[in-house]
């Protein structure tokens, strides 16, 4: 084989299939083209009227330009946000209800009704289930369903103005021609209103940031999450418009369920019926069965955040170097690499099994790595190894913003998708203030302190909501703050008495490291009031942590 | 105006099924070729999506349909060039997402041969990338590829000359 049929081999090679809707986003483009030239088309003869009218009073044909010229044209950046990265890998699937919604979300579900289909008989006929879905699930009127074409397994809905709202995909039994009953609906393709994240089967948590596009102006998405058994999870709703991308949070606190649809709606301002309607199939991300990140022996592990056993290590920093600092959102890892003597530190991304540099190594520390829960946004602090200020650095891979901390000692607590960050504030005697500080802000003074009344504060995010482990005169609390900084209430006093050094929140459970003085303090797990120790790192060394022993824990 | 209208309808309608038509033939082919251009998954789809609606404002001006996938493909091209820049500008302030890191992970985690070849390529100079990419992915002559390449068939045979210079250590030591 010559290098030339080599390289033609591993070219041809790559397994990678694009996602195979190409062709609808097209034509959603090109509908929009359409539309938007009909629109201009009276808009266009005025500015030509008026250009006439300047260009006749100028009197100066050579410096007048009414045409554009083609070549100068350029095509506009398009703004599709990335795919999911918690959505898992495209593996063979075996069962053919693995990504149906309802009234099935398994072929154990499935079978059971074949087995005795006296109840819903209706499950046998896809309109019929369609129809239901719309009535039973989505609780809307005034929508009809009809199958869309005799041999495939679509349904369209109807709004009460005629117009469609939407087009039910089933699933059905049968393998990859799903034309067999019974079926269930897995999703539904709202036309020119589209979520794109999260993706149709991915892995979710709370909270969950959704993020899509709809044409027309002045729209109002409803978002709801409801699980497949019909419960409403969690909703919002959100301006959007123009085909610009629009994007939510959902928060939930309900863990009893693992199957769920997330439902966006958009209707009349007229008479309020509903003019579009979408649906994706998520599930849920089990805080108990999934792990959390920490730093052990100079490296970075993953570790049960059910049980805190070593699941794994993740990093493998080579001789002369140490990986001092990480933030896990579930499925991206980012950690600080910093040299074992001297300075110079980078920020190196762990995603689905790549790994990048997104900070190089350069003259400055770089601590307190923070990545929001979509992973879209990474914030830092940064000093430099002459010495000077230390500088909070906030990106999303294109728009970078530095925010001046004034000379104060700060640890960054946590970061949200829109570039709001958590700024724990260090006071002489251990006493340490959150402050908020906002998406545009260029300084840690333009922040909003949190307020208690307690000496000791850790926290993190919890969705849009700030937490913080409270240490007051009777014991620690988790406390939760409203906007403008007050405080909004805590949960049950905790079986400990320890201040935590670092705290994450997910899915409403809290990972906390505490402190212990000299030595490093235990990791524990608290949910309501239940407390478990996941690392009780005793008789562990602070710096180096020795193996066996977990610091800095992130989930 | 109406009748004109609905004649703009009719012609649009003809254009959409050529659009179908070309999207099945070449779609999934132009986006891997973007891919490979970019070393870009995330966006290879995009660009291609833009070379259809490219194409498709510049249908009535296309002297011969049966050129359209050579159309294509050379927009593919431009617009990789463009993304390319971008992310280059981009780069200023933040590096290249796709730089390789000496660190232990990348040899942990990227092991495979061929990987070792992809990111080679994606280390030659531009235009060398696009040569070997457009002979050997495309499978497209020297003449289609200067065509596509917007260049002479002599800086193709250079271009690609330098680019298996570059390749051959590697894809001999898999032979």
């Amino acid at each position: 084989m010559t290098p030339q049929d080599r390289l033609r081999e591993i070219l041809h090679a790559d397994p990678w299939t694009p996602s195979g809707d190409g062709l609808a986003r097209i034509q959603q483009r090109l509908a929009r083209r359409r539309r938007l030239r009909l629109a201009l088309v009276p808009a266009t003869g005025l500015l030509a009227a008026a250009a006439i009218v300047v260009y006749v009073a100028s009197g100066d044909a050579g410096s007048q330009k009414l045409i554009q010229d083609p070549a100068t044209h350029r095509p506009t950046a398009s703004t599709s946000p990335s795919p999911d990265v918690s959505a898992p890998p495209t593996t063979p699937v075996t069962d053919t209800y693995a990504g149906a919604l309802w009234p099935f979300t398994s072929q154990r579900q499935a079978d059971a009704w074949t087995a005795d289909h006296g109840s819903r008989p209706w499950a046998a006929d896809q309109t019929s289930v369609a129809a239901h879905f719309v009535t039973d699930y989505l609780g809307l009127s005034g929508v009809t369903a009809d199958k869309a074409c005799a041999t495939c397994t679509k349904v369209l809905l109807t709004g009460s103005n005629g117009r469609t709202v939407g087009t039910v995909h089933l699933v059905g039994n049968g393998g990859n021609t799903r034309n067999g009953p019974p079926y269930s609906v897995g999703s539904v393709d709202g036309g020119d209103l589209t979520v794109t994240t999260p993706a149709a089967g991915g892995v979710v948590g709370s909270p969950l940031h959704v993020s899509g596009r709809v044409t027309g102006v002045d729209e109002s998405i409803l978002l709801h999450l409801i699980s497949a058994t019909g419960r409403d999870l969690a909703s919002t709703s959100t301006p959007a418009g123009s085909a610009l991308p629009w994007q939510a949070s959902l928060t939930w606190t309900d863990r009893s369920w693992s199957t769920a649809g997330l439902v966006a709606t958009t209707t009349s301002l007229k008479d309020g019926s509903v003019t579009r309607v979408a649906v994706v199939t998520v599930h849920r991300g089990s805080s108990a069965g999934s792990g959390f990140a920490g730093l052990s022996h100079g490296h970075v592990v993953l570790q049960s955040g059910a049980t805190g056993a070593l699941v794994r290590q993740l990093t493998f920093p080579p001789a002369g170097k140490v990986d001092t600092g990480l933030s896990w959102n579930g499925s991206s890892l980012v950690w600080t690499r910093g040299q074992q003597t001297g300075c110079g530190d980078e920020l190196d991304r762990l995603d689905q099994g790549q790994v990048t540099t997104v900070v190089p190594s350069g003259t400055a520390h770089l601590g307190s790595p923070q990545l929001s829960p979509d992973g879209q946004v990474l914030a830092y602090l940064s000093s430099p190894c002459t010495g000077g200020s230390q500088t909070l650095q906030v990106t999303n891979g294109t728009v970078s913003r530095t925010i001046t901390l004034n000379g104060q000692i700060v640890t960054l607590a946590d970061v949200m998708a829109d570039g709001t960050t958590l700024v724990d504030v260090r006071g002489s005697g251990n006493v340490r203030t959150l402050v908020v500080v906002g998406p545009a802000a260029t300084s840690l003074t333009q922040g909003t302190q949190l307020h208690t009344t307690c000496t000791t504060l850790s926290g993190a995010f919890d969705g849009p909501t700030p937490v913080g482990w409270e240490s007051c005169g009777d014991g620690v609390r988790v406390a939760r703050f409203a906007a403008d900084g007050s405080r909004a209430g805590a949960g049950p006093l905790l079986p400990t008495k320890a201040y935590a050094e670092d705290v994450s929140v997910r899915d409403g459970v809290v990972l906390a490291w505490l402190y212990d003085g000299s030595q490093l303090g235990r990791v524990v797990r608290v949910d309501g009031a239940t407390l478990t120790v996941l690392a009780p790192n005793a008789g562990c060394s602070v710096v180096p942590e020795p193996a066996g022993c977990v610091r800095s824990p992130d989930w | 105006m109406r009748a004109s209208g609905g004649a703009g309808a009719v012609l649009e309608g003809v254009e959409d099924d050529a659009l179908s038509s070309l999207y099945t033939a070449h779609y999934r082919k132009l986006v891997r070729l973007a891919a490979h251009l970019t070393s870009d998954r995330d966006n290879a789809e995009e660009v291609v999506q833009d070379a259809y609606v490219k194409m498709h404002g510049s249908w009535r001006g296309l002297r011969d349909p049966d050129k359209a996938e050579a159309y294509l493909r050379t927009t593919v091209v431009n617009l990789s060039r463009s993304r390319l820049r971008r992310r280059q500008v981009a780069a200023r302030h933040d590096p290249d997402p796709l730089r390789d890191t000496a660190s232990a992970e990348s040899s942990a985690l990227e092991h495979d041969q061929r990987d070792a070849v992809l990111r080679a390529l994606r280390a030659l100079p531009r235009r060398q990338r696009e040569a070997v990419v457009l002979r050997y992915y495309g499978d497209l002559t020297e003449a289609q590829t200067a065509v596509a390449m917007g260049c002479s068939i002599g800086s193709v045979k250079s271009h690609s000359s330098r680019a298996m210079a570059a390749l051959r250590p590697l894809l001999e030591a898999q032979r």
